[in-house]
């Protein structure tokens, strides 16, 4: 990757294309999880490769790509969701979904998507950067910039919030007889 | 549970969507790229001095009001003597105003009153200052899962700051920070760390 980074940097276009093919699926499914819009993701991840197109000669380290590269979706994703505010969209469940619990699986779909709603676009990347990408903290907190306990501290409330969400009291699901 | 065990009803819920980017977006993006330049390389060699400045920039200035604590990050927490603009933090729990560069401005409120940024100007996502009300610190730094206990005065939060054997404190001085008495310490990171993240308070 770093061959078609130096490449890109120096402008060549098929080898920054060859980055987009190596990243760009998963560049997307982080964007997807932090905004939860099909087509908000499409935007963020276009923007974010041509915004890192554009700034491709300043990035010193070439090993330091992918994060760079992150940091820039991740910027995106925060714009995106302080500029919509948007309420979430749920998705309905697909064929593969079906099986005994569905009814609640819907329920906690739904449950998980308004919680993970009323986080901060914050909490949100970085709750989709470790528990879905993998991310480790200290990447994460390159990526955001923010130090590591900072991460940390994000990650424990947006898993508390989320685990809160599921298990409140009184909390009524659909399916499920009295 | 761990810290790190998420739900799995929890990793179910994240790992459902998309994982493909759509061949159009992707053609989109080679497309966009034929036509737009680059930007020329815009950073300078790195001396030594820089390097030193972005340490500097890097250490955390604390500022200690009244009740409860509140936390300035990044930044002075006197009004600069450049060039500056006064914002006023009206939706912050104790209202300040605070001078900050010509340009900055209110990066994100996040709807909660506990929390303000202000960023520089000519790049958003850059956080020039930080002010933080903190009324909960975690009981134990290395492990959020230890739980929280309140702090319900301002030096309770400085001695806490200075028992962190992660982070090294400076002096405690009196300050004033928009009128209000304030107590001032200055901590950075400990070159050798007891544990992977510190982290002081939760959220």
């Amino acid at each position: 990757m770093e061959q078609f980074v130096r490449r890109a940097r120096a402008g060549d276009g098929d080898a920054f294309a060859n980055l987009v093919d190596l990243t760009g699926n998963r560049c997307f499914a982080i964007a997807f999880r932090i905004l939860r819009e099909q087509a908000a993701a499409e935007d963020a991840v276009q923007q974010a490769y041509l915004q890192a197109w554009s700034k491709l000669p300043q990035l010193k380290a070439a090993d330091h790509f992918e994060s760079w590269l992150y940091r820039t979706l991740v910027n995106v994703c925060y714009l995106e969701l302080r500029r919509r505010r948007t309420r979430p969209t749920l998705a309905l469940v697909g064929d593969s979904a079906a099986g005994p619990d569905v009814l609640s699986r819907i329920d906690d779909r739904d449950l998980l998507e308004r919680a993970f709603a009323r986080l901060s676009p914050e909490h949100r990347a970085a709750f989709v950067l470790h528990h879905y990408a993998g991310l480790p903290l200290k990447t994460i907190a390159e990526v955001a910039g923010i130090p590591a306990g900072t991460v940390k501290s994000r990650l424990h409330y947006a898993a508390r919030q989320l685990r809160e969400a599921l298990d409140a009291p009184g909390t009524e699901r659909r399916g499920r007889s009295a | 549970m761990a810290d790190d065990e998420l739900d799995p009803r929890i990793g179910a819920w994240l790992m459902e969507g998309p994982e493909e980017l759509p061949e159009m977006t992707r053609h989109a993006i080679g497309v966009a790229t034929e036509v737009i330049p680059q930007k020329e390389t815009a950073w300078p060699a790195r001396t030594a001095f820089a390097l030193a400045l972005v340490a500097a920039a890097a250490a955390v200035v604390v500022a200690v009001l009244t009740l409860p604590g509140l936390i300035s990050q990044r930044g002075s927490p006197q009004p600069t003597g450049t060039p500056a603009a006064l914002q006023h933090a009206t939706q912050f729990a104790v209202p300040f105003e605070y001078a900050v560069p010509e340009g900055s401005h209110l990066g994100e409120v996040v709807g909660r009153p506990d929390f303000y940024q202000f960023n520089l100007a000519g790049d958003r996502s850059k956080p020039a200052v930080a002010v933080r009300l903190v009324t909960r610190v975690n009981a134990d730094p290395c492990d959020v899962a230890a739980g929280d206990r309140a702090i319900a005065r301002s030096q309770e939060l400085v001695d806490y700051l200075r028992a962190i054997s992660e982070l090294r404190a400076g002096a405690v001085t009196s300050s004033v920070v928009d009128g209000r008495a304030a107590l001032q310490l200055t901590v950075s990171p400990e070159t050798r760390a007891g544990c992977e993240a510190v982290a002081l308070w939760p959220g």
